[in-house]
């Protein structure tokens, strides 16, 4: 038996984001929402270790009301509940304060053997929320897992490091921060679809957790956001078309020009 | 303005001290970690601008795990007194910059770019929404920042910075390592290669990659391939893969062929000098980041390239 917690984030689709390069301004306007790519393998890696091992999986998500779409989703997907972590006085905040607050999320639901997040979201790729989460727990972490293996109460995990895969053992609790390698994240049947929503979902704000208001959020933070941009790319976007003999010749010739090749 | 630098990677560690430095009368100490005798690389990172060498030999250090780097690096922090701490966003980098500015009450920045420092506080452009947008983010006051590798010109001259060696006293409970596998030659291979060619959806089958051999071959350069041909249709190994879960490129010229440019791609090869693309669709956004570009189908493209470049080349 193992007791699950996963981390997953409610975001705008990036792919689905309209540039407008006139205005340097991205577009949200209308935009898709999804649950953060990464964030499925996470969901993923933990239904997969509760079927194998038995147990229970808790799905945590810090959002605004709107992300339990993706609360319903990742049920779906096998969480046997989940905790919607949704508070105006959480909006704004950067990465460490997500972590503080799933931290006490995560306190208040105080049985756990693994927790796991991604290794960072689609949208900022910050990559801080599991080891800030790892560090306020006072747990070890694994992160850019490939492979979870667990036996009893050690674990062996596989990591995909620079210089190739690194395999670590640890004793439970630990924090996993997986990659998107470690597998590939089910499509929920309509039955399972159906049945997301009988299960328990319950909402928490700062004070169900303890947490001044203060302390959180866009005053609580330590680096913020002052604006975003649309970057001007710098490159020379020359595009040859026509017939491919023709472009080709062309592109050679330009290859040639810079230098690159001789 | 105080900076502490830290990398396992020494070569790293140089290149932040070099970003360090771009800030008027900022005072530099080094963090210099590890399981080994650190002499010799005290001595090679006794670069111009450093006052001062940390020194901390531990073997719970040997591997740089997470948990006991980060009471390494916080028991320096104490020492040294930094206002900003610079940690090369190498992945055992990243995994600890994190956990430090939790512990020592700082902000975090990660993957900064155009950083810069004033009245006390550092701002950093960030790549987000997939590579659509750029965020300037701003810390309120001190910070842990990461700094990709080769973002910076590694430090040069000399200086006769004060060494300090700590104890080590920190244990806290970690993982450990069982077991390392190298990652295979193709990986060293486009990392180090001075050009890359690689293959993304565009091509209908396994098969069919051959045609890059060619052009590859006239342009002595490595093969590399996007996420899809590796991981989800293995059609070439992993250590192929460039991209944000592969490896980060930097050649003279990149070619993508059938590459639609996707962030994840173009999170590791954004930096080559120049970037070529051959694709079908005009929209694709692998045009707004090329240099040159050819709109067309890839299997008409490639040969026609591959024959236009052997004729002007003599090869």
């Amino acid at each position: 038996m193992v007791e699950i917690i996963v981390c997953f984030k409610h975001v705008v689709d990036e792919s689905e984001l309209k540039v407008d390069r006139a205005n340097n301004k991205i577009n949200f306007e209308g935009a898709k929402t999804k649950i953060s790519d990464d964030d499925k393998n996470a969901i993923e890696e933990a239904v997969r270790l509760k079927e194998k091992n038995g147990g229970t999986v808790i799905g945590l998500c810090l959002g605004k009301a709107d992300a339990r779409k993706s609360v319903k989703e990742a049920l779906a997907m096998g969480c046997d509940k989940a905790r919607l972590l949704s508070d105006p006085a959480f909006q704004d905040g950067d990465a460490i304060r997500t972590a503080y607050v799933l931290s006490q999320a995560i306190k208040r639901i105080g049985k756990y053997d693994i927790i796991i997040t991604a290794t960072g979201t689609t949208d900022v790729y910050s990559g801080i929320v599991g080891p800030a989460l790892a560090e306020f727990l006072e747990i070890p972490q694994a992160t850019f897992v490939s492979k979870v293996a667990l036996a009893g109460d050690k674990v062996t995990l596989d990591r995909l490091m620079e210089e190739g895969v690194e395999t670590v053992e640890c004793d439970l609790p630990l924090l996993i921060a997986v990659a998107r390698e470690i597998n590939q994240p089910r499509f929920p049947t309509l039955i399972q679809i159906m049945s997301a929503g009988k299960k328990e979902v319950v909402e928490w704000k700062a004070s169900d957790l303890g947490i001044e208001a203060s302390t959180v959020g866009k005053n609580g933070s330590l680096v913020q956001v002052t604006s975003t941009q649309v970057p001007k790319s710098a490159r020379k976007k020359i595009l040859f078309e026509g017939s491919a003999s023709e472009s080709s010749e062309r592109l050679a010739d330009a290859l040639l020009k810079e230098g690159v090749v001789n | 303005m105080r900076f502490l630098v830290y990398s396992e990677d020494i070569d790293v560690e140089l290149e932040l001290v070099s970003a360090a430095l771009k800030s008027q009368g900022s005072q530099v100490s080094i963090a210099l970690v590890g399981d080994e005798d650190p002499k010799e690389n005290s001595k090679t990172l006794s670069v111009a601008g450093v006052s001062s060498i940390f020194q901390i030999q531990d073997p719970a250090l040997k591997d740089f795990l997470a948990e006991p780097v980060t009471s390494a690096l916080e028991q320096i922090s104490l020492e040294a007194k930094p206002d900003f701490v610079l940690i090369g966003a190498t992945k055992r980098g990243k995994e600890v910059a994190p956990k430090l500015a939790v512990r020592l009450k700082l902000g975090c920045i990660t993957d900064a770019q155009n950083l810069r420092f004033e009245d006390g506080h550092a701002t950093a452009d960030r790549v987000v929404w997939g590579g659509n947008a750029t965020s300037t983010v701003s810390s309120k006051s001190g910070a842990v920042i990461t700094i990709a590798p080769k973002a910076n010109e590694r430090a040069a001259g000399s200086s006769q910075p004060d060494v300090r060696v700590l104890n080590f006293e920190t244990k806290t409970r970690s993982s450990k390592v069982v077991g390392k596998k190298a990652k295979d030659s193709a990986e060293v291979d486009i990392k180090n290669a001075q050009a890359v060619v690689s293959a993304g959806r565009g091509f209908k089958k396994k098969e069919d990659l051959i045609l890059l051999n060619d052009l590859a071959g006239i342009l002595h350069a490595a093969i590399g391939a996007s996420r899809p041909l590796t991981s989800d249709l293995g059609w070439m190994p992993e250590s192929r893969q460039v991209g944000l879960s592969g490896s980060t490129v930097k050649p003279k010229l990149y070619v993508a062929v059938g590459i639609s440019g996707q962030i994840q791609h173009l999170t590791g090869m954004r930096d080559s000098k120049l970037i070529v693309a051959i694709n079908n669709d005009k929209n694709a956004p692998i045009f707004q980041e090329c240099d040159y570009g050819v709109v067309g189908d890839l299997y008409q493209v490639v040969p026609a390239l591959t024959k236009a470049l052997r004729a002007k080349t003599g090869r």
